[in-house]
């Protein structure tokens, strides 16, 4: 049962990234989608605050951790939806996921955790194909920017 | 610009979730994540939306439509992994098969519906990206 909703989870995610390319082809403006994706989403946070009970209380230390981090993620997700207008959006989706790589490292340095050879592996694949994407993308827009002036 | 883009994903988007490791770490109840969720989905919609109002960039049906169909498939991922967690599936097997198995289905439907073609370096990239992304999975939850 558990091994299903690992599988619900990944059609979840699949999903979102392809109704976000849908609706990048429909010429939804980008940041109108993200403030659209954020606001129902703080409403459905909202709404489990209170259903749950505990009411809205909050240590003040929290705050900043919870806006500087929200920021980043709707930072993020403008990002994701921009670049799937001028590139491909299987490689921006790979980028999204990528990143939790560099939790992982701020996670090395500050918390002390160990670095084993499995993430290490990771790091190092992580890195080549980064490299291999930026110089696949490159190649890609030199041969367009070609058939540009063939055409011309 | 795409090389700029990219660039801003990798250094934000996994810094993102951070802080609930942050929170985890200062041992304060499970209870704090909803409202902590909340302030973080807030502070999100007031960075992108108060630019958005000044240039004068309208938010018609269409976009509130499709962000709800984002916000309701985002939940249902974040509740799917949630639960398959409580049915005590280990963690290095939730994370890989729902992140890895949603780079697939994205690999797929790029090719299939939206026409995407891969030179050689991408579709390497793509591969090794995949793997990297599930031994993170695998070493890091």
């Amino acid at each position: 049962m558990g091994l299903l909703f690992c599988f619900l989870g990944a059609l979840a995610f699949g999903f979102l990234a392809c109704v976000s390319k849908v609706a990048e082809q429909r010429n939804c403006a980008a940041s109108a989608l993200v403030v659209s994706l954020f606001g129902w989403a703080t409403l459905a946070m909202f709404a489990q605050t209170f259903s749950a009970g505990s009411g809205f209380r909050v240590p003040l230390k929290v705050v900043p951790l919870a806006v500087g981090f929200g920021i980043c993620a709707a930072v993020a997700y403008f990002a994701f939806q921009t670049s799937i207008k001028i590139g491909k959006v299987t490689v921006g989706w790979l980028m999204m996921n990528l990143s939790s790589g560099v939790p992982a490292v701020v996670s090395i340095w500050i918390y002390r955790e160990r670095l084993t050879p499995i993430k290490i592996v990771a790091f190092c694949l992580g890195l080549i194909s980064i490299l291999c994407l930026f110089w696949g993308q490159r190649i890609d827009q030199r041969e367009a920017r070609k058939l540009k002036e063939e055409r011309e | 610009m795409w090389f700029l883009l990219m660039l801003i994903i990798l250094l934000t988007n996994g810094m993102s979730a951070f802080g609930l490791k942050v929170i985890a770490g200062w041992g304060l109840p499970g209870t704090i994540k909803f409202p902590y969720l909340t302030i973080w989905y807030a502070a999100g919609l007031a960075i992108i939306g108060v630019p958005m109002l000044l240039k004068g960039v309208r938010l018609g049906r269409r976009e509130i439509l499709w962000g709800a169909l984002m916000a309701a498939l985002s939940i249902a991922g974040q509740v799917a992994m949630a639960v398959a967690l409580d049915s005590q599936v280990p963690g290095n097997i939730v994370f890989p098969i729902a992140i890895g198995g949603s780079i697939f289905i994205v690999a797929l439907a790029g090719v299939l519906f939206f026409g995407e073609r891969m030179n050689r370096l991408n579709f390497i990239g793509v591969s090794l990206g995949f793997l990297a992304v599930i031994l993170l999975g695998v070493s890091g939850k």
